[in-house]
């Protein structure tokens, strides 16, 4: 089977059942922009009109800051982002599993093409990540113009403080968020295939599980090696101090997406596809 | 005849959930958990002391009331308390609805879905199978949760002198008396860590019942884990998140804040908890009365 038959096959059997999960992303991104614009009226000093597309998609990647030990006070992630972080993985998460316990098994075993199947899945899972961050944009456009705002790709540091009430300094006033929001969408798309290649080695429940895990401690420390990090409005070094590079989110990102396809190759490759118990 | 066939069915299914790789890879992930959690605590108390040596706090290395008597004891850094927050602690609770149905929550689906199920009704009361699920499942997801924090008790209480909690160090433990089982723990401690030990198990089980009642709505293993988790985040972000717009304090109506001892975000409420657990356990009962209707194959 060439490898645009298996993309086109998976994109029209995997993507069936997508709809909830991009609604469910839809919903939480506006959750997130409200409990963002609620901080508005705490002060007041922040002009709504001047935000952009781009401040309103940080806000919904806002996150927290790094834990602060304080004793008696418990550890409590961003739920809105870890959630949204959490559906944007979901969204990829059973098909490949089913598609090889299922029919994508007998395809294997007919045409002997394991590296164009698993290829083929890569590819899905890719577009499915970003199939779930259109969804975010999408969202987030019609808010802005909702809004009246302005549909560029400006970051302002005012929205930082409908993000997290940072009233600065920051590094600087109004940046290029190009670099931001592709790093977002990278890294979501690394952790993705990532996700992939732990649901074919151990199994999707423990992988999704794993993401779950990582998306936490990504949440309670800011350190380069966790990418959660790097999906966090309110720790960019763009306007951060100390905070995280986009560059090092990029390097990051393609060295899981690397290491995950070369060891995943490595075992699927040697795997034994027709013994394997179809276990969650 | 009848009852023993029921004893053998529901024996059957605790000997299959107990003796599953899934049950001994969930409960080696929570143990870890676990583990880490008192390891961490432990480290961060060491690390404060030599802190203090090097400072030249001389006084406060003796005085205990520097920390607080609870926050360096044992009680106050087991995992449900953790005075001394630490993130594996936090992993643990976020982990555990996920762990607690690995074990056995999706084995109706899965031995329905191969046939398995139907050969069983055939030979046995199919009340009796269903009956045995119900039991295996709950006391598989309870255990997930029982053992782990009794574990990280005694890994504390190993690491930690058991110094007895003290109503002064409420600020620095966090644990107010709107908390569950909050008057125990600063009376008869012991008494604290088994009965919120218990609640916990409990609300695993009822949980993980929940989760097998399910197998009634989808086909699919993968949704039948995740979704239920993913919904019972999506509860707990709503919980905080209502509040939280709205600008008043509420109280916890979710899962993942009852199986701990405080919440930043709403007001702990053991009436919500308890209509929590009825609720789950009816719905993983109605389910499975409904299963037990539907065709085996």
């Amino acid at each position: 089977m060439t490898l645009l038959r298996a993309i086109r096959l998976d994109l029209k059997v995997g993507l069936r059942g997508i709809l909830p999960v991009l609604a469910g992303i839809s919903v939480v991104s506006i959750s997130c922009l409200i409990v963002a614009y609620t901080h508005m009226d705490a002060v007041g000093a922040v002009d709504v009109a001047e935000l952009t597309f781009a401040d309103n998609f940080a806000l919904v990647f806002a996150g927290s800051l790094p834990f602060e030990y304080r004793p008696g006070i418990l550890f409590v992630p961003p739920l809105g982002w870890t959630f949204l972080s959490m559906l944007v993985l979901y969204a990829s998460l059973s098909y490949p599993y089913r598609d090889l316990m299922g029919f994508g098994q007998q395809v294997l075993v007919r045409e002997n093409s394991r590296v164009t199947w698993l290829l083929s899945k890569c590819v899905w899972v890719l577009l499915t990540c970003m199939l779930g961050c259109m969804a975010i944009a999408l969202t987030v456009a019609l808010w802005t113009l909702a809004h009246g705002q302005q549909f560029n790709v400006l970051l302002h540091s005012d929205s930082l403080y409908l993000a997290a009430m940072l009233t600065g300094p920051f590094e600087a006033d109004v940046l290029d968020g190009t670099g931001f929001l592709l790093g977002i969408i990278v890294t979501l798309c690394s952790l993705s295939l990532l996700q992939l290649f732990l649901g074919i080695i151990l199994r999707p429940s423990i992988s999704f599980l794993s993401m779950v895990l990582l998306l936490i401690s990504s949440a309670y420390a800011q350190t380069w090696y966790l990418p959660g990090n790097y999906l966090m409005f309110v720790r960019w070094g763009g306007f951060v101090e100390g905070g995280v590079d986009t560059w090092v989110a990029m390097m990051l990102s393609l060295g899981i997406a690397l290491v995950s396809f070369a060891a995943g190759l490595a075992y699927f490759c040697k795997m034994d596809l027709i013994d394997r118990e179809t276990s969650a | 005849m009848n009852s023993k066939l029921n004893r053998s069915v529901i024996a059957l299914e605790l000997k299959k959930a107990f003796r599953s790789p899934w049950f001994l890879v969930s409960l080696g992930i929570a143990l870890a958990l676990a583990t880490g959690s008192a390891i961490q605590a432990h480290a961060y108390l060491q690390n404060q002391y030599a802190e203090h040596v090097s400072v030249g706090y001389g006084l406060g290395l003796e005085s205990h009331f520097y920390n607080g008597q609870t926050r360096e004891g044992s009680f106050g850094n087991w995992i449900v308390v953790e005075a001394n927050p630490t993130l594996s602690g936090t992993l643990f609770f976020y982990a555990l609805p996920l762990l607690a149905v690995m074990p056995y929550a999706w084995s109706y689906l899965s031995e329905r879905k191969s046939g398995y199920g139907a050969q069983v009704c055939i030979r046995a009361d199919r009340k009796s199978y269903l009956a045995g699920k119900f039991v295996a499942t709950f006391a598989s997801g309870a255990l997930i949760a029982l053992i782990p924090l009794l574990w990280n008790f005694l890994l504390i209480s190993c690491l930690l002198p058991a110094y007895h909690p003290l109503i002064e160090d409420v600020q620095r433990v966090g644990l107010f008396d709107t908390c569950f089982f909050s008057d125990l723990f600063y009376s008869h401690p012991l008494a604290y860590v088994g009965a919120y030990s218990m609640l916990d198990a409990l609300l695993m089980g009822s949980w993980a019942v929940a989760v097998l009642g399910v197998s009634n709505l989808t086909n699919d293993r993968v949704k039948l884990t995740v979704v239920p988790y993913l919904a019972l985040f999506a509860w707990h972000y709503c919980n905080g998140w209502i509040f939280n717009t709205l600008a008043i304090q509420g109280f916890n109506m979710n899962l993942l804040n009852s199986l701990r001892s405080e919440s930043l975000l709403s007001r702990p409420e053991f009436i919500a908890t308890i209509i929590e657990l009825a609720c789950l356990l009816l719905f993983g009962f109605l389910s499975v009365r409904a299963l037990a209707r539907k065709e085996a194959s």
